[in-house]
């Protein structure tokens, strides 16, 4: 077990620098930088070409990856030249909300997910099955941005009942209870927007295993014996199809973090999936860069904490 | 079985009905009040842009045969004039209403990314953060309705034209947020940041070098700026310039003091990043700053000891808003002030709760022709006098094809309206208002290109060139704001009068690759569509001039250097000079038309009406956001 995951780290490493030179030969290639179009009558070109000579934007690739390597390798991994912040600062100062939202957004979908899962397995082919399948397939069809519109414009505009956007509201104080709870308050609408959508795919795979299980010769040989309905469903059949609903957890930090490029675009909410896209539209490359890094650091390490989850719920399956 | 049968049909139609049901409701749902949202989603869809310029078309010829003569006089809710631009928007608020007592201000900043919060007037890059300072920040001057200083900000000043100085004399009683008086050595304090090696901000310009002392002291020569000579009791500075013109009034130097005992610790490389400028940052305009949240949303409270007096309101809040929810924010009544885009007016063209004020900006945009290269070695443009798009009357053509005035109205709702000129009417004083611009008439247009040779030889609809080859013109335009819906129909305008005339890369361009293309002079490209915004001074030479790397079409000529040299030069301290050389410079640069100008814009704002006292002017010109009032507790619904 533990080999396991020290193994599963130390392939991480060649991934992260192959994945970091792909990404920085891809920025590379992308138009423009981050003084592109900057002109204007304050702003003189030359200004901008001394900047750029400055910020090294002339070297060749291999000599800006080099020098980008070393200074994150003593832990600097550059400054946003949008936000004037070193890259750390700025990332974290998102991440918290990212973090917490995804969290929040998880909870929620989790929670309706294994509910409905299970009443759609459990009732198949009845009324409240077919209302369930129904609502996946319109949630499978809608886009994120337009269902947080939806839900801005009848819960934060008509009803009144959730903010329309942001983190906070900015007369609270940091550090005190207020503002906790005004930043949970903040996230309820968003939250619950990427958690109805993303639930989905936890009730559909729920609901299919069940329905797997629910035939299998161990369930019709519990119920041959007489163990009541009820009983066999909790302790047989539920139990055996939450299992991968659990290994999955891992890849839905992957999946979350995706997500939450829509989810906090659409409320205003400054997490690192907004920075993310604002960041490539302003060729902010030191931004980005890092972004990726982590997002796909966290993905690795999230589809190892399946495996994890895997060999101990199942062990069956235990990788030697 | 046969019933189960019927059963299940029943119960497929029952759904589907019920799905169509959905659909429908939802189709109601969001054409009433998504409208900016998802109108921005359809505009991809191609259909939609046929429908839409076919119907622009339509609309158009319909247009022509009535007013054949006369395009200009047209009615509906086009605006053809800055007069009829100020009648339709007013740009100050009626508010009679007895006023209450202090009272929360919300601003929405309309915005689709978080404002990066560098509150610092030598720092600040993006227009949202300058939004953000204008309420607890200003500059020493005030200008006046031309844009030149006058004598009514925080210092005045006077001028000499000898000894190439002007002299700023600081108002007593002026002080910082926590409470240090406003001094000269302040101001002299930016001059060194902005000029030291250190710097890293856009700011360091030919306004700076154009003072004495400061190429030695941003080289490290020297410690201090030489022609910055301060009095005993800072009150009182005396700027040297190297060169004096009269634009040095017309914002041509800086005036925005930074507190210098406030950042006396602080390395000016880290000034940008310091808790000092991003979440404590002072001024000693009318409102200072309380709380921020980064990138979100900033608190302002009053400053009593402001020095035009203590403000009305209690604070004011300002929020970043996304350009898609203002209209409904607005509607509902969740903001008093917020910027309206031409694609977020038409949701609410007639509002009950609040009002609409306009402003005629100093920006336009222009179809400009790619006509050489720049020379960074020598730092001067080009011109190639065999380009494809050399023949001026081909130029001319491409501009009177155009019907601008059906694109402003249908598209822009009134909210552009045709350029005649590269002097915007904002610049009242210079702007040339005989010149009618390239108003649309493609029989001229047939006529200048059969003049010029481009005939259509091969009979397929298109022209080709005086020498009888194919002629493909290849056109660069960003993507924005129904930019697809114009591209197609500009493009099928200039096919009405035989021109093929093509998207570059056959799309339209994204910002960052359009502006590489153009500051590059990409050989594939003969024409692009662009902005500009001249700011407080129109001096041509800066988008114009043969030493410009932003006059991306490298045009130069004889004509255009004498007039733009006789604008900048001492000459130009005679007004009614300067104002000739600005009219005959529109005249000559309607004639040779290295670009055509094509829409002035007007920029648009909504105020709730609970606000009293305030007016729709650009807040760095003048300050008088201290004296805003409110007549009701909440913004009105």
């Amino acid at each position: 077990m533990g080999k396991t995951i020290v193994r599963r780290i130390l392939i991480l490493i060649p991934q992260i620098i192959i994945l970091s030179l792909l990404i920085f030969l891809l920025a590379n290639f992308m138009p423009g930088d981050a003084l592109t179009g900057k002109i204007d009558p304050n702003v003189s070109p030359s200004r901008l070409e001394e900047l750029r000579q400055q910020w090294g934007y002339y070297d060749p690739w291999y000599i800006k990856y080099g020098r980008w390597v070393w200074s994150a390798l003593h832990g600097d991994l550059g400054e946003s030249t949008a936000y004037k912040l070193p890259v750390l600062e700025l990332i974290g100062q998102r991440a918290g909300n990212t973090f917490w939202l995804s969290l929040m957004t998880a909870v929620i979908s989790y929670f309706i997910g294994i509910l409905l899962g299970i009443l759609s397995g459990r009732y198949q082919n009845q009324f409240a099955d077919k209302a369930i399948v129904l609502y996946t397939f319109i949630a499978l069809a809608m886009p994120t941005v337009v269902f947080g519109l939806m839900n801005i414009f009848l819960f934060a505009f008509k009803l009144r009942w959730f903010p329309m956007g942001g983190s906070v509201d900015v007369e609270y104080v940091a550090g005190t209870l207020p503002y906790y709870r005004d930043r949970i308050y903040h996230m309820i609408l968003p939250a619950l927007t990427g958690g109805l959508l993303y639930t989905i795919g936890t009730i559909q795979f729920l609901r299919s295993e069940i329905i797997d299980y629910k035939n299998s010769d161990f369930v019709i040989t519990a119920r041959s014996k007489g163990v009541p309905e009820h009983k066999v469903f909790s302790r047989h059949i539920f139990r055996n199809a939450v299992l991968p609903v659990a290994s999955f957890m891992g890849y839905d930090i992957a999946f979350l973090l995706g997500g939450s490029i829509f989810i906090e675009y659409v409320f205003s909410y400054p997490g690192m999936g907004r920075l993310f896209i604002e960041s490539i539209l302003r060729r902010d490359y030191a931004v980005v860069n890092a972004l990726i890094i982590l997002f796909a650091v966290l993905t690795v390490l999230g589809t190892l904490l399946s495996d994890v989850i895997m060999t101990i719920v199942d062990p069956r399956i235990r990788i030697k | 079985m046969e019933i189960r049968k019927r059963m299940k049909l029943r119960k497929l139609l029952t759904g589907i009905v019920i799905v169509l049901l959905l659909a429908a409701l939802f189709g109601e749902y969001a054409k009433e009040d998504l409208g900016s949202a998802f109108k921005s989603r359809m505009n991809l869809e191609e259909d939609f842009i046929e429908a839409q310029t076919e119907e622009l078309r339509e609309t158009a010829k319909e247009e022509a045969r009535e007013t054949q003569a006369d395009v200009q006089g047209s009615t509906g809710e086009s605006i053809a004039s800055a007069a009829e631009a100020a009648a339709k928007f007013p740009d100050a608020v009626t508010n009679h209403n007895p006023s209450i007592e202090g009272g929360i201000l919300k601003v929405a900043l309309a915005s689709s990314s978080a404002f990066s919060g560098v509150l610092n007037s030598c720092f600040y890059e993006d227009n949202y953060d300058a939004q953000i300072l204008s309420w607890f920040c200003e500059g020493l001057l005030s200008y006046d309705e031309n844009f030149v200083a006058d004598q009514d900000g925080a210092a005045t000043y006077e001028y000499d034209i000898k000894s190439k100085t002007v002299t700023l004399h600081m108002r007593a009683g002026v002080k910082w947020h926590d409470g240090k008086a406003v001094t000269l050595d302040d101001l002299v304090f930016a001059y060194e940041v902005i000029c030291n090696k250190d710097y890293e901000g856009f700011r360091y310009n030919k306004t700076f070098t154009n003072i004495i002392g400061v190429e030695e002291y941003h080289a490290g020569e020297a410690d201090k700026i030489s022609g910055l000579e301060l009095s005993k009791d800072e009150m009182t500075l005396v700027i040297h310039f190297k060169e004096f013109y009269p634009s040095i009034l017309v914002g041509g130097f800086w005036n925005n003091p930074i507190p210098r005992h406030y950042y006396e610790q602080v390395p000016i490389k880290d000034m940008a990043a310091h808790a000092k400028t991003r979440t404590k940052p002072i001024g000693f305009g009318p409102f200072k700053v309380k709380n921020i949240v980064p990138g979100e949303s900033v608190e302002l409270e009053r400053f009593d000891e402001y020095w035009m007096g203590k403000p009305r309101l209690d604070g004011v809040t300002v929020t970043v808003v996304k350009p898609e929810l203002v209209p409904a924010a607005m509607r509902e009544g969740k903001f008093d002030i917020a910027e309206f885009s031409a694609q977020q007016y038409p949701d609410y063209m007639e509002p009950t709760n609040y009002q609409y004020l306009g402003q005629v900006q100093t920006s336009f945009s222009y179809t400009g022709f790619k006509l050489g290269t720049w020379n960074a070695k020598k730092n001067k443009n080009n011109y190639n006098p065999d380009s494809k798009m050399a023949n001026v009357k081909l130029r001319q053509a491409i501009g009177y094809a155009v019907d601008n005035q059906a694109i402003a109205q249908y598209i822009y709702h009134g909210l552009r309206f045709p350029a005649t000129s590269v002097i915007t009417p904002r610049h009242r004083a210079y702007q040339n208002t005989q010149l009618s611009g390239y108003t649309y008439n493609p029989k001229k247009a047939e006529q200048l290109l059969d003049e010029a040779g481009y005939l259509d030889v091969d009979g397929d609809g298109y022209r080709e060139n005086p020498k009888g080859e194919r002629l493909t013109i290849v056109w660069a335009m960003m993507d924005g704001e129904n930019a697809d819906v114009i591209a197609q129909y500009k493009i099928q305008c200039w096919r009405d009068v035989g021109l093929r005339i093509e998207l570059y890369q056959g799309r339209l361009s994204e910002f960052n690759a359009f502006y590489e293309a153009i500051e590059g002079d990409d050989p594939a490209i003969d024409m692009y569509d662009a902005g500009w915004s001249t700011g407080y001074n129109p001096d041509p030479s800066v988008l114009w001039g043969r030493n410009s790397a932003a006059n991306y079409t490298r045009y130069t000529s004889d004509t255009f250097d004498v007039i733009i040299g006789q604008i900048s030069s001492n000459l130009a301290w005679d007004n009614e000079f300067l104002t000739n050389k600005y009219r005959e410079w529109q005249e000559v640069f309607f004639q040779e038309a290295p670009a055509i100008p094509v829409f002035w814009r007007i920029g648009l704002v909504a105020v709730n009406n609970r606000v009293k006292n305030y007016e729709n002017i650009s807040s760095d010109m003048k300050q008088t956001s201290h004296l805003i009032e409110l007549t009701a507790e909440e913004p009105i619904k």
